[in-house]
Order: structure tokens, then sequence, then C-alpha cells
């Protein structure tokens, strides 16, 4: 240590700085660039018990948020049953009820261990990985929304980009209307995104409800992901600016859903075939 | 090993402690999560002793960097900037030294000197650590404005936590 110490007091403070700073920038630029392989730390065995310990005791401090939203949920699935119809149809053409449909989404519970929403580009772990199922480009929702999109996977982890990313781009519509854009995040701020590439043509208004839309297939269509806050349309621009309050709170996300989408393969090979053709 | 020595390594551990265990949940926002990133560690880097070796400083802050950026999943972020302001340190006590100077056997506390001098050091220290961070972050200087006033909101709120844990422990050295 004292010899490393010697040596490195005659090359000077400004050399040790540095490599130490090319060392950093070399990690950074390598590890946390959008297209860049990502840093999977919070994987390894130490950091991610940690981690394990916290979500454990956050888990615990956040029991009563959690069973308030898994009661809402119930509430909100039960309506969605039959039962909680009146039924109003004469008759029921058993030849076209539910044989002809088959499952299209599958869902993968896991929970969050690791998560940020203060930097440009923002990811999450999830305690969940290729032994679950998971593998990348799954989209990931919560109750409340859209979280983001499995990029990379261990075998007991997986590593999500959130939709804090500023690569981000979910294809999204305006619920009732289907006028569809492209739903980004600009402001630095986890509580907005915004909509873009609407027409200044179209009729919206504020607190219309923003969804995923029918044409991703990542998502299932119709999850509500926010509301519209305000919108302007830029001066000379052609489109909406559309700024959208997120119904997730992203930093408090504890457990989510991993959305996997049963016949994606089938889709990009065919969307593939036409692309080479 | 000296006593020194040792505070330093318990301060270390407690600092980094709280800063991946508690600080980042507060990030993360009991109050709804925001733009601010919080820093409680760059303490650790502004209290090492003046009689430290600058290269080992500079190794220090490399480690302390490295120990957060494997919570953080931000590798080299947190070390980019505890090696930026490790370097920089002696030229930021050189602007807010005191008529005095200062005594090497002593602590860089407001304890020792005064508090008047330490807020205007840890204030300084904490915005080279936090504008590096966020210029890195951001790996570009578009959209300067708001690397700006991020680092703005940072620097404040981190000091408001800086001065506390200072005011609670009260270091010497």
């Amino acid at each position: 240590m004292t010899a490393l110490l010697r040596l490195l007091s005659r090359l000077g403070p400004l050399f040790l700085f540095l490599l130490l700073e090319s060392i950093s920038l070399y990690l950074v630029v390598t590890y946390n660039s959008e297209q860049g392989r990502l840093y999977l730390s919070s994987t390894n065995r130490f950091t991610s018990f940690v981690n394990r310990q916290v979500s454990g005791v956050t888990g615990y401090a956040n029991l009563r948020d959690e069973n308030q939203e898994l009661v809402e949920e119930i509430i909100d699935l039960r309506e969605r049953l039959g039962n909680a119809y009146y039924d109003n149809t004469a008759s029921i053409d058993t030849a076209l009820a539910d044989s002809s449909a088959l499952p299209l989404y599958t869902y993968i519970d896991a929970r969050v261990i690791n998560n940020s929403i203060s930097r440009k580009n923002n990811f999450l772990t999830l305690n969940k990985g290729s032994k679950h199922g998971l593998r990348p480009h799954m989209g990931v929702i919560s109750n409340d929304g859209v979280v983001g999109i499995v990029r990379q996977v261990s075998p007991h982890y997986a590593m999500v980009m959130s939709v804090l990313h500023s690569k981000t781009r979910i294809t999204a519509e305006i619920r009732d209307k289907g006028y569809f854009g492209a739903l980004v995040w600009k402001e630095q701020d986890p509580r907005f995104m915004y909509l873009e590439d609407v027409p200044k043509h179209h009729f919206i208004e504020l607190g219309d409800t923003v969804q995923t839309s029918r044409f991703s297939h990542i998502f299932p269509e119709g999850i509500a992901l926010g509301e519209i806050a305000d919108f302007s349309v830029p001066e000379g621009g052609s489109n909406f600016n559309i700024r959208v309050r997120l119904n997730t709170e992203m930093g408090r996300l504890r457990q989510v859903l991993v959305v996997n989408n049963l016949m994606s393969e089938e889709i990009e090979q065919l969307e593939e075939g036409v692309l080479n053709e | 090993m000296n006593s020194a020595v040792l505070a330093n390594i318990v301060r270390f551990i407690g600092l980094l402690l709280l800063q991946v265990l508690i600080i980042k949940q507060i990030e993360l926002g009991p109050i709804g999560g925001s733009i601010i990133q919080l820093f409680v560690y760059p303490l650790f880097l502004l209290l090492i002793p003046l009689r430290t070796s600058r290269e080992l400083q500079l190794l220090i802050g490399f480690v302390v960097g490295i120990s957060i950026d494997l919570f953080y999943n931000s590798a080299g972020l947190h070390a980019s900037a505890c090696v930026f302001l490790a370097y920089v340190r002696p030229y930021v006590l050189r602007i807010v030294e005191p008529r005095a100077g200062y005594d090497k056997t002593k602590g860089l506390t407001p304890e020792r000197i005064n508090w008047g001098w330490f807020v205007r050091y840890a204030s300084l220290g904490t915005l080279v650590h936090s504008l590096w961070f966020h210029l890195v972050d951001a790996f570009t200087f578009a959209a300067f404005g708001a690397i700006l006033l991020k680092t703005v909101l940072s620097v404040a709120f981190s000091l408001l936590f800086m001065f506390i844990l200072v005011l609670v422990f009260n270091p010497k050295d």
C-alpha cells in the first residue's frame, strides 16, 4: 500500500485524478448510456441482500396503503365479473360465446427491489428473472398504469427501463376518442409525461384519460396511464403539446405485474418478414 | 490503527448506510417523488483530515463513489463526482480559508473552526459535487437550465441534511 502510494505521489495528484475520472466516465459511458449495457449491480449478492431487506422493511411500512390498493383492485375485478352486470339479453348465442377467444396476455407478479426516479434515465430492478419466464421487451404494469419495459434479465432478476427514461416511447391513445400518439418523458418531473404526435385539429379536453393503445403488443389495450393535465399548440406546429399527469406514483412502486404477450413472437416474425421482403 | 482512521471508517460506513437505506427512500418520495437527488455522503469527503495526502484522498473518493454506485445501479456516476470533489477540495479549502489559516492536526469541523466557515465550505463543496454529478448524468450541456435547477435543489436539501447530521453528532475531527 505504501509502495503504491509512493508510486502514485511521484506521478502526481493530477495524473491520478485523470486516471480515476477516466475509469469512472468509462463506466458511465459503458453501462449508463441508453444503448449501452446495463449495470446489473443490484443483482449481485451483497447489494441484492441489502435491497431485499430494505424492500422488506418498506413493504411492511406500506402494508396499509398496499392493502387499500388490493381492496380497490378486488372491487374493480368483482365489478367486471359477469355476475356484476344486469343481464339484458334475451338469449345468448352459445356458438359465439367465448369458445373462440384465446388467451393473449398472461401476467407474472414481481416485486420492485431497486428503483430510481430522479435521474435522466431511470431503471428498476425486479426480483423475478428468466427462471420465472421473464424476457426482454416484456411490458411491466402496476395497478395504476404502465411502469416500463424489461431490458435485461438474469436468472433471478430483471432490469426494467422505467417510463421515466429519455428514450421511452409508448404508443398511447385518448380514451373514447381514439387519437393516438407517443408518450414520452421530457421534463425531469416524475409526475408528468408528454403525449406527442396528436394533430391539432382533433378535439381533446382537460381530464381526458390517456390509455395504452390497441397498436401496442407490449401492453394490453386500455390500461389507463393518466389524465391530460394541460395542452397547447406550439406556434407554427401542427401537433398538440399534451402534458399527461401519470396515475402511477413511480417512486412508490412495490408490487408490479410483468405482461407476457403469448403471441409476441408470431407478430414479430410476421412484421420482420414483411420488412425483409 | 489510530483513532482518526477508525473514526473515519465508522463515519464512512454510517453515511453509506444512511444514504442507501434511508436517503434513497426519501428520494423515491413518501412525499410523492421529485427531481431532487439528495446527497449526504459528500460530508464524509469534506471531513477527511487535512493531513491526508492528495493521492489517498482521490483513492478514497473513488472507493466511496463506487460503493454508492453499487446501490444506485449507476456505475461510475457517483464515483466520478466523488473523485472530482476529492480533487478540487484543496482549492475549495483555499477559497474559504479563514484568516488564521488551517491547523493541520485538527479536524475540518464547525467545532474546531466555526459554523460560518463550515457553512461556506460545505456549500461550495456540495455545489461542486452536485453540479458535476448532474452534468455527467445528463452527459450533455444541452438543457443546462434543467441541470442547474436540479443542482441548486439538490445542494439546498442535501446541505439541510448534512447540517442536521453535524449538529447532532458534532464531530471534532
